[in-house]
């Protein structure tokens, strides 16, 4: 398996450890977390090795190219017009959800426009890059960020202010049905290879998913998914944590590095996150600009050469998300996620089978044509 | 007896190179035997004339027998046209005419082929020697150090005024042909008046005009070069340079020094954590300083937060402009030591560094925290082996710093989540520039081809 | 391409310069602009009714930290009817702003815990930049009187109270240790009672004076436990070490330096009587004796300690019991062993007063110090 597809799943993996599922998670703490965290790591494992196998199969092409000659343009246009649309909303959730954290956490004086606008400059470049550039450029960000999640996370592990008994009454809850809002949440955490959809160009040489990789990721999956779970509720305590809204800010906040340069565990963790957040609003909003283009592209709108095409949507991008910022607020943002978790999600998911298999027997019944 | 008259060519010649003073045309005359010479006096090698050309033909008996033995020398080549022969005369070499025959003679004097020590990269071990000013010189130097017939030395014909030669030399069996294409077309491009340097000719390899970071590297060492060209990049010399181009190289290209290679792994592992470490502090440094002291001092310990705060009681000036006003004078401070003769460039470095410091921290200036961190980047700047990256690294840094007093914490991580992007970004002739190889150089040099 | 590229870049950079001189906004604030609140003292009122009166130490930069003779703090309270009120109020007394990021410690009045502890804790806890690893304790006499006392041996920017609680100062058995997280998650979840510290004030050393705790009733009185009780609870629940044991046998005076401890214990509820079994084992030196010893006899000193330690830790968990306080958390314990049900905590709250206690006690003498 490409190092990279790794990527872009721990990416997405990590940068929702901070962002609202782990309170989605929480407040669904009686009423059957435990369950839907182990269904959810079941089923998302088995989704991510179709998924990784049916792209295989197209190697080098995104979804736009697989399905561009299968399914009728009638159909197809609105398709990837959807998928466009709910990756932006992905990115745009993360995006708001930094940007609140760090309202509150880092810099309470600050306007959030002028956080917002701080993003702007950076994710739009990144935005713009080509998919290849910008799996290396995660790649070099992760290298550099990843030991200190470990680090922070370590030290949560082996610090003695980490009741564990709370964590048991935590997964005494098992006995609990699993919810469908905590599934969905969960599956969102680990289903990080859908955005193949458009990465899939990168991958030229795709092999399907080899029994070491498959373990490498299901052991890493589960890992972060329980740590995001279970880790605040040991600092947190059970009941407590219910009212928190970003637990694992409260929960780097607990840990203190007692000899460390920097004291407060929690700027670390912010730090560190900022940047995974960066890379995962790029990531999706680069997938939701290219499926907008494949559909909607203005071929004579040019300046000099230069076509208008994306900057235009990249302008519209950043003014859907001022304006979302500056509106929402952090319970919007809460019952938004919530919302696109319980419905949306799984229509990605079954949309993205059926276009990916219709594009499969698409290319088989031409297969022997062209053999001919 | 009649005199034999000297060639027309000779004639139009000598009236091209007017009004030039050190043109010969003579004629050497014995017993009705003649020959005509024509070469600039100032480029041709006296000693060796008098010994290849002007004794034996008074040793010879008959213009046949010399004509044949001046065919014979290896250092004879055909007579081009006109323009060509032009500038072959006033690179040095020797025309002669017997009878209806014309000979052209490479009989250059180079004072410029003795070995530079090395200057931009010294190390302690390791060769200590460099390049040569003379193109002829470095690729005898490349080649004795390189003995293998894969390795292909190729001349570049350039139109510019001074028309010297520029070269091309890699590894035919390691050179990835993409690459040497991209190369022959950039050279290609290429139509400026006047090529000089290197330096010079690499600005013109850059893809776009206004560029930060290095896409092609300049080097003076040896080993440098031919550990390039086992990896498969490209060699350019060119004349009159004691330093050669090697494209196309990566960001860790430029965080290498040699003597990596020469040390125990362990020490090697130190120097190099040393460097990136001495990469991040200046880079980041100034702008954690004005994240820290205006935006986050909750970051810091308790104890460190009064000293900062204590430190810069009567500072009148908002920390940005505090840290924009030491290092402008920092760069200054290393601007002016580079410029500086040797014997002078320690006093104002005396000067300017202590007691600059000592008295802005004296009239509240600056803090004294500042002037510490200011130190420790000036140092950590140098630390980079590569010039080129740490003129690039010194700009980056102003970049961070603007972008952090504008967005505070934020803006010093978003900005360098920034940097990596825009690193990640460039290619240098292709090979993306910022990438983190696993495989190991050379590997992932052909990654791209596959 | 390139052109168009360069004007992009260069108009970028002159809108960023342009920010920067714009930039007088409200977030950009120097450090010598900001003072920091090194603790907080929470008071009742005497002037309005219901309300607590806020004291803050602040810290003042001083230019040679090394210099300075001149105390370097400064106080100012104010009554109001919230916490929040009162710290807004101050705000505006101050030239500076309040930073309430490197406040390490809250102290409280003792007549405040048996209040309603949510009204006023909950704003510690809602602002993003008090920090979670915060220390929280109870005065003695008043909150004020701790806050703005200064011992002895306060140096500039280092402060003595902090010195007691972190475990980079002083390290004694009789310092417990509570932080704010903890607080937060043992007085809003079941289970476990909080214990704090108390501060007292020795007037005549000139010192403070840490050796007892208290221990939080959620509405209720809560139990003040002495200082050996302190040291006892201490050494189980946080495993101390640097306790010191007295025993006195026949003429013989011994004390010992006990300096590891574990403690373990179960719920056994299927037997005839609910009971509870702890295993205590402390390692240890003897420290002084005022008769000589041999070292082979320490086994018979390890008798002889641990019948005493034991009937020590007995006394302590019956007046534990009898107080229906629980610092161990055993309710938690019995939650986080056994499968969720709704009314659990009714359940022990049942069995806590008529549990059995069943202590085993092992101690390991390891030598009689440097000298026989």
């Amino acid at each position: 398996m490409s190092r990279f597809l790794f990527y872009l799943i721990v990416v997405n993996m990590l940068t929702n450890m901070v962002s609202i599922t782990p309170r989605i998670l929480i407040a669904g703490s009686t009423t059957g977390t435990v369950l839907s965290l182990l269904l959810a790591l079941v089923v998302g494992m088995i989704l991510t090795y179709f998924l990784i196998n049916l792209f295989s199969q197209f190697p080098g092409q995104g979804l736009p190219e697989i399905i561009k000659d299968h399914v009728p343009k009638g159909l197809s246009a609105p398709i990837l017009l959807f998928f466009s649309l709910t990756w932006y909303f992905a990115g745009l959730s993360t995006l708001v959800v930094y940007s609140l954290i760090i309202f509150r956490f880092l810099t309470p004086e600050m306007s959030i426009y002028t956080i917002v606008l701080a993003f702007v400059v950076v994710v739009t470049y990144g935005v713009l890059m080509t998919s290849s550039n910008i799996l290396y450029m995660s790649e070099i960000v992760l290298i550099i960020v990843f030991p200190f999640i470990f680090f922070v996370q370590l030290k949560g592990y082996l610090s003695s202010s980490l009741n564990w008994d709370y964590v048991r009454v935590a997964i005494m809850q098992i006995n609990h049905l699993p919810s469908y809002t905590s599934f969905t949440s969960s599956l969102f955490i680990v289903i990080g290879a859908a955005n193949l959809i458009i990465f899939n160009r990168f991958f030229t040489k795709l092999k399907k998913p080899s029994r070491k990789g498959m373990t490498i990721l299901t052991l890493t999956c589960t890992f972060i998914l329980l740590t995001t779970y279970f880790l605040p509720i040991g600092f947190g305590g059970f009941e407590a944590l219910n009212n928190v809204l970003y637990p694992w800010i409260a929960t780097s906040d607990s840990i203190r590095m007692k000899f460390g340069i920097i004291e407060r565990i929690v700027f670390i963790f912010i730090g560190a996150f900022l940047a995974l957040g960066v890379i995962s609003m790029t990531m999706h909003w680069h997938v939701s600009l290219q499926l907008l283009s494949s559909v909607i592209y203005f071929k004579r709108f040019k300046w000099k050469s230069v076509n208008l095409t994306l900057p235009l949507f990249i302008v519209f991008f950043w003014a859907i998300a001022m304006y979302t910022t500056k509106t929402i607020t952090s319970n919007g943002i809460f019952q938004s996620v919530q919302l696109f978790d319980r419905i949306i999600l799984p229509i990605i998911i079954i949309l993205l089978f059926v276009c990916l298999l219709a594009g499969k027997k698409g290319a088989q019944s031409k297969w022997p044509e062209s053999k001919k | 007896m009649t005199e034999k008259l000297a060639p027309p060519l000779f004639n139009s010649l000598a009236e091209q190179f007017k009004p030039t003073n050190d043109i010969i045309q003579t004629s050497l005359q014995l017993k009705g035997h003649c020959a005509f010479l024509f070469y600039v006096k100032s480029v041709v090698d006296g000693d060796k004339l008098q010994q290849t050309i002007i004794r034996p033909f008074f040793e010879m008996a008959s213009e046949e027998g010399f004509a044949s033995y001046i065919q014979s020398l290896p250092n004879q080549t055909d007579v081009p046209d006109y323009k060509k022969l032009l500038m072959m005369l006033s690179a040095g070499f020797v025309l002669v005419a017997i009878d209806n025959r014309t000979f052209l003679l490479n009989i250059r004097l180079v004072k410029n082929n003795e070995i530079q020590e090395t200057v931009m990269e010294p190390t302690i071990h390791g060769p200590q020697k460099g390049l040569s000013e003379d193109v002829e010189t470095t690729i005898n130097l490349i080649r004795q150090r390189y003995h293998n017939s894969s390795l292909k030395i190729e001349k570049v014909k350039k139109n510019d005024v001074s028309n010297r030669a520029i070269v091309l030399l890699y590894d035919d069996d390691r050179v990835d042909p993409d690459v040497l294409a991209k190369i022959r077309a950039k050279l290609e491009e290429i139509n400026t008046p006047l090529l000089q340097s290197a330096e010079d000719l690499q600005h013109f390899l850059n893809q776009s005009k206004l560029t930060l970071f290095p896409t092609t590297m300049v080097t003076e060492r040896p080993d440098r070069i031919i550990y390039n060209l086992v990896g498969g990049k490209v060699v350019i010399a060119i004349d009159g340079s004691p330093n050669v181009i090697l494209a196309p190289v990566v960001f860790f290209d430029f965080m290498s020094s040699m003597e990596d290679n020469y040390h125990v792994s362990l020490v090697t592992g130190f120097t190099i954590m040393l460097r990136y470490l001495g990469l991040f502090t200046c880079i980041f440094l100034p702008s954690f300083y004005v994240a820290m002291t205006s935006y986050n001092p909750d970051i810091l310990r308790i104890e460190l937060a009064l000293t900062v705060a204590g430190s810069r009681i009567g500072v009148p000036y908002p920390s940005f402009v505090e840290v924009f006003f030491m290092l402008f004078f920092m760069e200054l401070l290393t601007e002016a030591s580079m410029r500086l003769p040797k014997a002078v460039s320690a006093t104002a470095t005396t000067v300017g560094g202590l007691i600059l410091g000592t008295a802005a921290t004296e009239a509240a200036l600056t803090s004294t925290i500042m002037i510490i961190i200011i130190s420790a980047v000036a140092i950590s700047t140098f630390v980079i082996p590569i010039n080129e990256m740490s003129f690039a690294m010194r700009i980056t840094r102003f970049i961070l710093l603007i972008y952090t007093s504008l967005f505070g914490m934020v803006g010093l991580l978003v900005g360098f989540i920034g940097i990596i992007m825009f690193l990640a970004n460039k290619d240098s002739l292709g090979i993306p520039y910022l990438r983190i190889s696993w495989k190991g150089k050379s590997d992932e040099l052909r990654m791209n081809n596959k | 391409m390139a052109g168009i590229k360069k004007m992009r870049k260069g108009c970028l950079l002159i809108a960023l310069l342009t920010a920067l001189l714009l930039q007088s906004g409200c977030a950009f604030k120097d450090i010598d602009k900001r003072v920091f609140v090194v603790g907080i003292g929470i008071d009742p009122s005497d002037k309005v009714r219901n309300g607590f009166k806020v004291t803050l130490k602040m810290a003042k930069p001083v230019g040679n930290v090394k210099q300075a003779t001149a105390p370097v703090y400064a106080y100012i309270s104010h009554d109001s009817e919230s916490v929040a009120e009162a710290i807004r109020t101050m705000e505006t007394q101050v030239d500076k702003v309040l930073d309430l990021g490197h406040n390490r410690i809250i102290i409280m009045h003792r007549d405040l815990l048996s209040k309603d502890l949510d009204t006023f804790m909950d704003f510690f806890t809602r602002r993003g930049d008090v920090q979670y690893i915060a220390y929280v304790a109870v005065a003695e006499s008043t909150a004020e009187e701790a806050i703005t006392f200064e011992p002895v041996t306060e140096t500039p920017a280092s402060i003595a109270l902090y010195n007691y609680f972190d475990d980079t100062g002083t390290e004694s058995p009789y310092v417990i240790t509570t932080f704010l997280f903890e607080f937060r998650r043992e007085v809003l979840g079941k289970g476990i009672n909080t214990v704090m510290p108390i501060i007292g004030i020795d007037k005549e050393n000139n010192t403070f004076k840490v050796d007892k705790s208290i221990i939080l009733k959620l509405g209720e009185e809560p139990l003040e436990l002495n200082s050996v009780e302190t040291k006892y609870l201490n050494s189980l629940i946080n495993k101390a070490s640097g306790f010191s044991y007295k025993v006195e046998e026949n003429d013989m005076t011994l004390v010992l330096n006990i300096n590891e401890v574990k403690m373990k214990y179960k719920i056994i509820l299927d037997e005839v009587s609910p009971r509870i079994d702890m295993n205590i084992k402390k390692v240890g030196v003897i420290g002084e004796s005022d008769k000589r010893l041999s070292i082979k006899h320490l086994q018979k000193y390890d008798e002889i300690v641990a019948d005493d330690v034991k009937k020590k830790v007995m006394e302590l968990l019956t007046t534990l019991q009898k107080n229906n306080v629980d610092p161990f958390g055993f309710g938690l314990r019995y939650r986080a062993t056994r499968l969720s049900r709704k009314d659990i905590m009714d359940e022990w709250d049942r069995i806590y007063p008529e549990i059995e206690f069943n202590v085993k006690m092992d101690i390991q003498l390891k030598g009689t110090g440097a000298v026989e």
